[in-house]
């Protein structure tokens, strides 16, 4: 999964998100690493709902501005977490072999 | 016009890029988000914006072209092939251009800044190549890129395909001024391969899944083929007496015929043995076009005209017959990609799956 998806995903783990909050999350996700643009955003979800990974939750007008709200999918909830878990054994793999073999950690 | 109305203009139209049945259902969501991020008092989309637009709607267009339908999976499945193949055969080309030890020898009366690198390397090729500079570069990039390809990174791949070409036409125009009389015609050829290989690139849904279709069986076929290209290579480099090690003394033209006679005879024999489809021997095909067409009007079929050589007296109207037939190609896997008649008909195709 690359990163950019992940970090999607991510953002609507807790609830849905329109657009521009799931950017402005994966910023602060990302500790400002990573920042979508627009074109990049729209594509994956493109992408996402078309795997059924992630689905619309509700639209609403704000100033005047269609603002429309995703969701994870169940399907998308397992994806994440089983991703999530295989990223966490990576890095405690990781982290424990550094610990052997005296790196500073 | 106010700032924020130019705006809004400036990214509708970099939206219209996108496909009809995606703006009918997105496009207003997806501009309240770019005014969203806008600087204040921005007045029209920045150039990262602007590429990001463009780069993304062909990339949405190309993915619903190629998402799952009988039809789609079965393309999918070719073009992903074609997007490992591709680079993966310029690869072994390049590789076997250093690996087999043949020999180069200088040629009378050539003049510009090689002289003085051909003077000190009175016969040339196979690993002697690895102790010149400029060849070593000129691999390298053909490497690199190649290798970026088969990872999937597709925009580095793209720069550095750009890269190539600019650099390989630069190298022709100094050579076509005087500052240097000596062309490279495999390197010129490669640059023409890698329009189509950035074509595959551009199509490919994914590297990953390019691999896994691959056996070993098809990467038997890559090696007689590439073997191929490199004696045809020889063949067109006649007045240059290219040896092979193994070939002493220098055979004549007859003795080259032959050698390219039964590589390109093993080359198609290994698709029946191997039970390959065809699909694999007509895309080796669409790579050779380049060095069979140097062939096709190199001296080794008009032994009287030295100056009929296609790349070592290169003219623009050589170049146009190099590069336009890639081009073209690359264009039209382009077009039936992000076509929205197709788009909507694979769409569709993929509903009813």
């Amino acid at each position: 999964m690359q990163e950019a998806t992940f970090l999607i995903l991510t953002a609507l783990a807790a609830g849905s998100q329109h657009g521009y909050g799931i950017i402005t999350d994966v910023q602060e996700i990302s500790d400002g690493r990573v920042r979508l643009r627009a074109g990049t955003l729209y594509t994956a979800l493109d992408r996402l709902r078309a795997d059924e990974l992630i689905d619309v939750d509700r639209e609403e007008i704000v100033d005047n501005r269609l603002r429309r709200y995703y969701r994870l999918t169940p399907t998308g909830s397992k994806l994440l977490a089983a991703e999530a878990a295989r990223l966490q054994a990576n890095a405690s793999a990781a982290l424990a072999r550094l610990h052997l073999a005296g790196g500073t950690t | 016009m106010s700032e924020s109305a130019g705006l809004e203009d400036g990214y509708r139209r970099l939206l219209a890029w996108y496909p009809l049945s995606f703006r009918e259902e997105q496009e207003d969501e997806m501009l309240a988000v770019l005014m969203a991020g806008a600087e204040p008092g921005q007045r029209r989309p920045g150039r990262a914006e602007t590429a990001d637009l463009l780069w993304s709607a062909v990339r949405m267009r190309v993915l619903r072209a190629l998402r799952p339908g009988p039809v789609n999976q079965r393309w999918a499945g070719a073009l992903a092939a074609f997007g490992v193949l591709t680079p993966a055969f310029l690869v072994i080309v390049a590789a076997l251009e250093v690996a087999l030890p043949y020999h180069l020898s200088l040629p009378r009366g050539h003049a510009g800044f090689m002289a003085g690198w051909l003077a000190r390397h009175p016969e040339v090729g196979g690993p002697s190549l690895l102790g010149a500079t400029f060849f070593d570069a000129a691999i390298g990039i053909q490497i690199v890129v190649a290798a970026l390809a088969l990872l999937g990174r597709r925009r580095l791949v793209l720069l550095g395909m750009l890269a190539s070409v600019i650099f390989w036409l630069v190298y022709w125009t100094t050579g076509r001024f005087g500052i240097s009389s000596v062309l490279d015609a495999l390197q010129l050829l490669a640059a023409s391969g890698y329009l189509v290989g950035g074509a595959a690139l551009l199509v490919s849904p994914d590297a990953e899944r390019g691999w896994r279709l691959l056996s070993w069986r098809h990467w038997a076929l890559l090696v007689p083929a590439a073997a191929l290209v490199q004696v045809t290579t020889f063949l067109g480099d006649q007045q240059y007496a290219v040896r092979l090690f193994f070939l002493r003394p220098l055979p004549g033209i007859a003795g080259y015929v032959v050698l390219t006679a039964i590589l390109a005879v093993a080359t198609a024999a290994v698709v029946p043995i191997l039970r390959l489809s065809w699909y694999f021997l007509l895309l080796l095909v669409v790579l050779f076009y380049p060095y069979a067409l140097q062939l096709a009007v190199s001296r080794a079929f008009r032994p009287g005209g030295f100056g009929t050589d296609l790349l070592r007296l290169v003219t623009p109207g050589h170049e146009a017959v190099l590069f336009v037939p890639p081009a073209l190609f690359a264009c039209g896997i382009l077009l039936i990609a992000v076509w929205p008649r197709v788009s909507s008909v694979s769409a569709s195709t993929g509903r009813e799956a």
